[in-house]
């Protein structure tokens, strides 16, 4: 049974305009998805109705097989998503391990050390951090929540090339070694190989290739 | 992570917007202690006026409108000297207050004292009376004035503080045949107590002695506390000095005939005078007295002029209360309102993390009631320093109103019959202090709770009513 599935999903703005069209898709855990397509295209909407941020026009979203929607869309972020941005939304007035301890259910500093943060680090002021471990920070928040589902939105967007790849690796070992579902929505053709799949939106489409 | 964490950890990080808002609960919270202690103290300071001035009021016989009173001719008198005759009438009331309608009064809730007399001009010629300031027939030069009481613990003149038992006992309703007199009148006769007084009853109907000679043994003996003032006219027979109190039953012999059973009028003290109105309608629904024969004269003028500046302020301090109040709920929200929307980045996080609106509305008030907890107690003591500036300063100009009302009227005069001239001593001021007490730090805290509640409740309703992709969209 697949971890999410999108079955014919329609998406439209109040004024009409259509985003997604009739989309369907299975994602299965243990691996990573790469999500592409232009700017406006409607990727970011997507990781929205699979994060249970927004419901779709029509269709449905399942978590499992069930609808997303059944015991409310906050109990499906708060256990069974974990949420990346490419900005690392993390809280200023917490240090790293603070971060990660707001959904934690289970020992932070392990995840933040194999993540490579330094213990010093690990209680630093977090706007005193590099972008990079800031954005390990987010990873060890998605990853010690203990949610299933990673989704992140160009969570390399803001970081260098050697950074941008620590990071998809590290992504893409949470999908083949934890078992996480990852999805990924990026711009970057380097992290796309690296996923399993590529999902590719196009004029409200959704194309599957597997890599 | 619990709300408790997240709320200790924004108010210990973010140490600039903790400190403003710390100083401007203070400063909330400094003006509606201020307030409430000067409420407080203002209550305080009108319960004790009440209680320490008093309410009163008389029943009297209705003299005009009673079916019961009479009105009869007595016997003509004769003058000695001119051999005129002169025909007066007697007026009475058939229906009098007996000692058990003073009784059932005492009782009625509301009522302090009851007490009622009946007043007899009698010769008693073994006694050296102590003369008065003005001359009266010579006829009358060894008469005085005896107060026949069911009991002198009640009467005006003793609970007022206007004479005191020095010596001895009071007259109560089971005794018959006793008196108490001034001490200076029985030192100037060498009396005591047990010693006997002799007196000859009188009869109205019949204008003349009736040849029955009455002992009353004395039982106790009174100090006045006041007496008439100098220059004040009065007579022998009114000088305090000179007033023997007797029981009932010795003042109906005194008087001779039936007519005077009980009494015409009653004087009823009550505890508060704000109660005037249930008072005298608990009085008037006691059973066994027929109003039609009575009528009741209220007197809360004395109360009423002292407290009219004591209540002013106190509805000043009220409606300011109030304004303080609504203005800090205002500003507050206002004031965190502003500050929500700068934190719409760290509510995008929470709610993406799944994190419940409610728990985020949930750590801004915990964030506002611990520093909210720190700034009350600190106002403690900031307005402790105020109040007692500011309230005392507006207490006593009331206070200070009130007394010049009481002595331009000198209305604490005692109005029984010519006893205007004793005057009753002031009631002590009561010394007013403003200070702030622990029940008003209790409302404070009540008050200040109930306005951050609401304050962070409107505040939140902006940012809450929007779904987290708009805040995740506007993050970005």
């Amino acid at each position: 049974m697949p971890t999410l599935e999108l079955q014919n999903i329609f998406y439209s703005y109040e004024k009409g305009k259509s985003i997604l069209s009739n989309i369907s898709a299975e994602l299965e855990a243990g691996k990573l998805y790469a999500v592409l397509g232009s700017s406006g295209s409607g990727k970011t909407t997507l990781l929205s109705l699979l994060g249970g941020l927004d419901t779709p026009t029509k269709g449905e979203v399942l978590f499992n097989g069930e609808n997303i929607t059944a015991k409310g869309l906050e109990y499906h972020r708060r256990n069974h998503i974990s949420l990346i941005f490419q900005s690392y939304n993390l809280i200023d007035y917490m240090t790293p391990i603070e971060n990660v301890q707001l959904t934690a259910k289970q020992d932070a500093i392990p995840i933040l050390e194999r993540l490579g943060l330094k213990k010093d680090e690990i209680s630093r002021n977090i706007l005193k951090l590099s972008g990079g471990q800031q954005q390990r920070v987010a990873i060890a928040r998605a990853l010690a929540s203990d949610a299933p589902v990673i989704l992140a939105d160009e969570p390399t967007g803001n970081l260098d090339e050697d950074t941008a790849e620590e990071i998809t690796a590290i992504l893409k070992e949470s999908a083949h070694t934890f078992g996480k579902c990852v999805v990924v929505v990026t711009h970057s053709g380097e992290v796309a190989k690296q996923a399993d799949m590529v999902l590719e939106i196009r004029r409200g489409h959704l194309k599957e290739r597997n890599m | 992570m619990s709300i408790f964490k997240r709320a200790f950890l924004y108010v210990t990080r973010k140490r600039g917007k903790t400190i403003l808002l710390f100083a401007i609960l203070l400063i909330m919270a400094t003006f509606v202690l201020t307030g409430l202690s000067i409420w407080k103290a203002s209550e305080v300071a009108q319960l004790n006026l009440r209680q320490s001035l008093g309410g009163k009021f008389d029943v009297f016989v209705d003299w005009s409108n009673s079916p019961y009173v009479v009105k009869e001719p007595v016997k003509d008198e004769v003058d000695e000297e001119t051999g005129k005759t002169t025909s007066s009438f007697l007026m009475y009331s058939t229906v009098q207050f007996t000692p058990e309608n003073i009784a059932a009064i005492k009782d009625a809730p509301g009522v302090k004292y009851c007490s009622a007399r009946q007043d007899n001009l009698l010769p008693f010629d073994e006694l050296s009376l102590f003369p008065g300031t003005i001359s009266t027939d010579a006829k009358y030069q060894s008469y005085t004035k005896t107060l026949g009481v069911c009991n002198t613990e009640d009467d005006e003149l003793f609970t007022t503080g206007t004479l005191t038992l020095a010596e001895g006992r009071h007259i109560s309703a089971d005794d018959t045949h006793v008196a108490i007199i001034s001490r200076d009148l029985a030192e100037r006769n060498e009396l005591k107590i047990g010693d006997y007084l002799t007196a000859h009853s009188y009869s109205m109907e019949d204008n003349g002695f009736t040849g029955l000679e009455i002992k009353v043994q004395i039982i106790g003996l009174f100090t006045p506390n006041a007496v008439e003032q100098f220059g004040e006219t009065v007579t022998t027979y009114d000088k305090i000095q000179n007033r023997i109190f007797v029981d009932l039953q010795t003042s109906k012999e005194f008087d001779g005939g039936e007519i005077n059973y009980g009494f015409s009028a009653l004087h009823v003290t009550i505890d508060d005078p704000q109660n005037m109105a249930q008072v005298v309608a608990a009085v008037k629904a006691l059973p066994g007295i027929d109003w039609k024969a009575f009528t009741v004269e209220e007197d809360n003028e004395t109360y009423e002029n002292a407290a009219a500046p004591l209540a002013a302020l106190n509805e000043l301090v009220v409606t300011l209360l109030i304004v303080i109040i609504v203005v800090s709920a205002i500003i507050l929200a206002l004031i965190l309102t502003l500050w929500t929307k700068t934190r719409i980045h760290e509510i995008g996080v929470f709610l993406s993390v799944g994190i419940r609106k409610s728990s985020i509305i949930g750590q801004y008030l915990i964030e506002v009631l611990l520093i909210a907890v720190f700034a009350f107690g600190l106002s403690y003591f900031t307005s402790n320093g105020i109040a007692g500036q500011i309230g005392n300063h507006l207490l006593g100009q009331s206070v200070q109103v009130e007394q010049e009302d009481n002595s331009s009227s000198a209305a604490t005069a005692v109005e029984v019959g010519a006893d205007t001239l004793i005057q009753k001593p002031l009631p002590a001021e009561n010394g007013i202090h403003v200070s702030v007490g622990l029940d008003s730090l209790i409302l404070l805290y009540l008050i200040g709770f109930v306005i951050i509640i609401v304050a962070v409740s409107i505040s939140s309703i902006t940012v809450m009513r929007l779904k987290p992709r708009e805040i995740l969209s506007k993050m970005s």
